[in-house]
């Protein structure tokens, strides 16, 4: 447990507004504006909103869980601050997905890595799905606030390790690599983002945008979760809410009705098509739930002469996206190479294997270097991604095939990883894939990776991003919600968060969120209480 | 060029769900309720039939990071136990019933037999049977027995490798205590 000042502990102390769903909620609450959701979207909203004089109240299935409560220990995070305990996959467990679930979302356990959307994704946007204002001078404004407003600057330190090896592969093969902008003030370069940053120098809507919101008066429910809303001739009448428990049981037949002026979906991809499924929403066009996508991700281990002890330091400082424009957009799909920091839970799981072959793997760990590949699904006839189901029980699972085109991405990647892996000076390079093995040059790796059969099983990938499911468009026919996010059919539902994003980003999406929705809030904000208002 | 955004509601993907809605149930109802037979886990916690599967895994899959002399090696697999229980616990109720049955599907006979090869127990095979039983799983030609390695594979490693008890075998200090 941390031992260092808690300022959420501290603002709960100064009455802040916080109510554990578990242990009971009201029968009714009225407000200005509920939001469903606590991370990127919810809390950039959250901010404007109660600036602008408005009665917020956030609504948070996960835990309360604040910097002294996080002890850096995989055991503790996966199972409190990650969607289904750590476990959440898709329908054939063929992608592991790592979502945030906890106040703050997924900006608590993200790796901080801020990047702006790609104009290409933009233009793209603005070609297929009607979005004329999504170009890079109409946004820039809004991403220089965000940026501003939550730190984010190039990583000034030398990168750890494990990262240096892809810059150093990389610039020996003539591929760019850069520094990755981190959303930090302050970094111990402890490591440990992925379990929630003890010292507060993570910029995440924990420590920012939601402890904004408290002191500005809004209400907090956490372990609480939205059920479903009351829809009746294309407007929301209320939200129906639950207290849950740490694994998302229901305490009791309790329901909490919230009555609002408006309402803001913010639940993330997959947590948000699903809320409006259950209350069943209005699809004219069946669009809800699809087009879901990630970053389907490669990895790629090697194992080096020098310690590299890829847990320690700022996970995520060098980049490269050279392999996403070696070809064009709608072309074969391009990818992103970035580091994986490497704690034991998770390396047991990306190194795969068993018996011998796992402790022979494990006894190089410590000189263990981990890469990925970021796969940019959604721009070609055959990358339609995935699609969100609801389960018996109303949760909702990710349906999402991984396809021959995706998995050429993945082939090609294993091999750029390889050869940047070698050139950085790599005794053996071991790709994550069922039937691959260490191999020990670069020939060897190049004339074994053509071999492996591409098949989802075999092939390990997961994901860390989850965008779309109730996309922005132009028209109708072209989303689910308008480009400012209120809903088509819906007049006082706005959807705020990763889930408008009609493609895959081709980047961390953590910034597109906050840039996007910066302006979104920032428009419902005036109209909803006629004032003009900034977030920094 | 044109984007699948406007898929009809009888799309490929909804009768791929519907097939394997169907395929699931003809399986299910061809074993005749054996998976429920004997649950991996049920009120909270693993089942001894449970255990059972869990501890020829673990035997398997951490085989040569398991201790020799065989009272410490019993020791860390029912070690293994707890914490196995302690993951299983925070996922949701929904996830632990797919576990409970993939255990049960694992632990009778005459489905174990189907989907692993092992002609007995897990108690009694020995670790090279198990072995063999797995690498057989692990690179089978049915995705469905691929998943069932994948499941019981990765839940033993994170349960073993989140568990700072076993970091000393990996070379991980441990987190900076601040």
């Amino acid at each position: 447990m941390s031992k260092l000042p808690d300022p959420f502990r501290a603002g709960i102390e100064r009455g802040w507004k916080t109510t554990d769903g578990a242990l009971g909620l009201p029968e009714k609450i009225n407000c200005d504006v509920v939001i469903v959701g606590t991370g990127a979207g919810a809390g950039i909203t959250a901010e404007l909103l109660t600036k602008a004089g408005l009665d917020v109240v956030l609504i948070e299935e996960g835990p309360l869980k604040t910097s002294s409560d996080f002890n850096q220990k995989e055991s503790e995070a996966y199972a409190q601050l990650y969607q289904e305990g750590g476990t959440r996959a898709t329908l054939d467990k063929g992608l592991t997905l790592l979502q945030g679930r906890c106040v703050g979302g997924t900006t608590v356990v993200n790796w901080t890595s801020s990047f702006r959307t790609p104009p290409t994704t933009l233009k793209y946007w603005q070609e297929h799905f009607g979005l004329k204002d999504f170009n890079v001078e109409a946004l820039a404004p809004w991403f220089t606030q965000a940026e501003q407003r939550l730190n984010m600057t190039a990583w000034e330190a030398a990168p750890n390790a494990n990262n240096e090896i892809l810059r150093t592969g990389a610039t020996k093969l003539g591929i760019p690599a850069h520094v990755i902008p981190r959303n930090v003030k302050g970094c111990w370069n402890l490591g440990s983002c992925g379990m929630g940053c003890p010292t507060n120098a993570k910029q995440s809507m924990l420590v920012t945008t939601i402890p904004a919101a408290l002191e500005a008066g809004a209400r907090l429910f956490h372990q609480t979760r939205a059920e479903k809303f009351e829809i009746d001739n294309g407007e929301v009448k209320s939200l129906q809410c639950v207290g849950v428990t740490i694994n998302g049981d229901r305490v009791n037949d309790k329901v909490m009705h919230i009555t609002a002026k408006h309402y803001v979906v913010s639940g993330g991809a997959i947590n948000s098509p699903a809320l409006l499924k259950r209350s069943k929403a209005p699809d004219p066009h069946d669009l809800l739930g699809k087009r879901t996508f990630v970053h389907p991700v490669a990895f790629s281990s090697a194992v080096f002469e020098q310690k590299i002890e890829g847990w320690a330091g700022a996970p995520q400082s060098i980049y490269s996206d050279h392999f996403l424009y070696t070809q064009a957009i709608d072309g074969p799909i391009g990818y992103k190479l970035e580091a994986t920091p490497i704690h034991p839970g998770l390396t047991s799981k990306l190194l795969g294997g068993m018996g011998a072959t796992l402790a022979e793997r494990f006894k190089h760990y410590p000189n263990t270097q981990m890469m990925l590949a970021l796969v940019r699904d959604g721009f070609h006839a055959d990358a339609s991604g995935g699609e969100v189901f609801l389960k018996l029980d109303g949760s909702p699972v990710l349906h999402y095939p991984l396809t021959d085109y995706v998995l050429d991405g993945f082939r090609r990647a294993f091999l750029s990883m390889a050869e940047i892996q070698f050139a950085a000076g790599a005794k053996s390079v071991l790709p994550l894939h069922e039937q691959a093995t260490h191999y020990t040059s670069w020939a060897e790796a190049k004339a074994g990776i053509e071999k492996l059969d591409m098949k989802s099983q075999l092939t390990g990938a997961g994901s860390a991003h989850i965008m779309g499911g109730c996309r922005m468009g132009g028209t109708e026919q072209q989303g689910v919600v308008k480009p400012d996010g209120v809903h088509w059919q819906i007049k006082n539902l706005s959807v705020h968060d990763g889930s408008v994003f009609p493609t895959s980003i081709g980047a961390n999406p953590q910034l597109s969120i906050y840039g996007i929705v910066n302006r979104m809030a920032t428009q419902l904000a005036k109209r909803l209480s006629g004032k003009d208002v900034t977030l920094v | 060029m044109t984007l699948k955004d406007t898929t009809p509601p009888s799309s490929p993907k909804r009768r791929w769900l519907l097939k394997s809605a169907l395929a699931l149930g003809a399986v299910g109802a061809a074993l005749g309720g054996a998976v429920f037979w004997n649950r991996g886990f049920t009120n909270g916690a693993l089942t001894d039939a449970g255990k059972e599967v869990l501890k020829g895994v673990a035997r398997a899959v951490l085989a040569d990071m398991l201790p020799t002399d065989p009272a410490a090696r019993e020791a860390k697999l029912e070690g293994q136990m707890v914490r196995l229980n302690q993951v299983i616990q925070t996922m949701p109720s929904s996830a632990q019933g797919e576990l409970a049955a993939l255990l049960g599907l694992l632990v009778n006979a005459p489905t174990r037999l189907m989907v692993t090869g092992l002609s007995s127990s897990w108690a009694k095979a020995s670790t090279e049977e198990i072995s063999e039983a797995l690498e057989s799983m692990r690179i089978h030609t049915l995705p469905t027995t691929m998943l069932s390695y994948h499941a019981v594979r990765d839940l033993t490693c994170i349960a073993f490798f989140t568990n700072p008890d076993n970091w000393a075998l990996t070379g991980y200090p441990g987190p900076l205590d601040i």
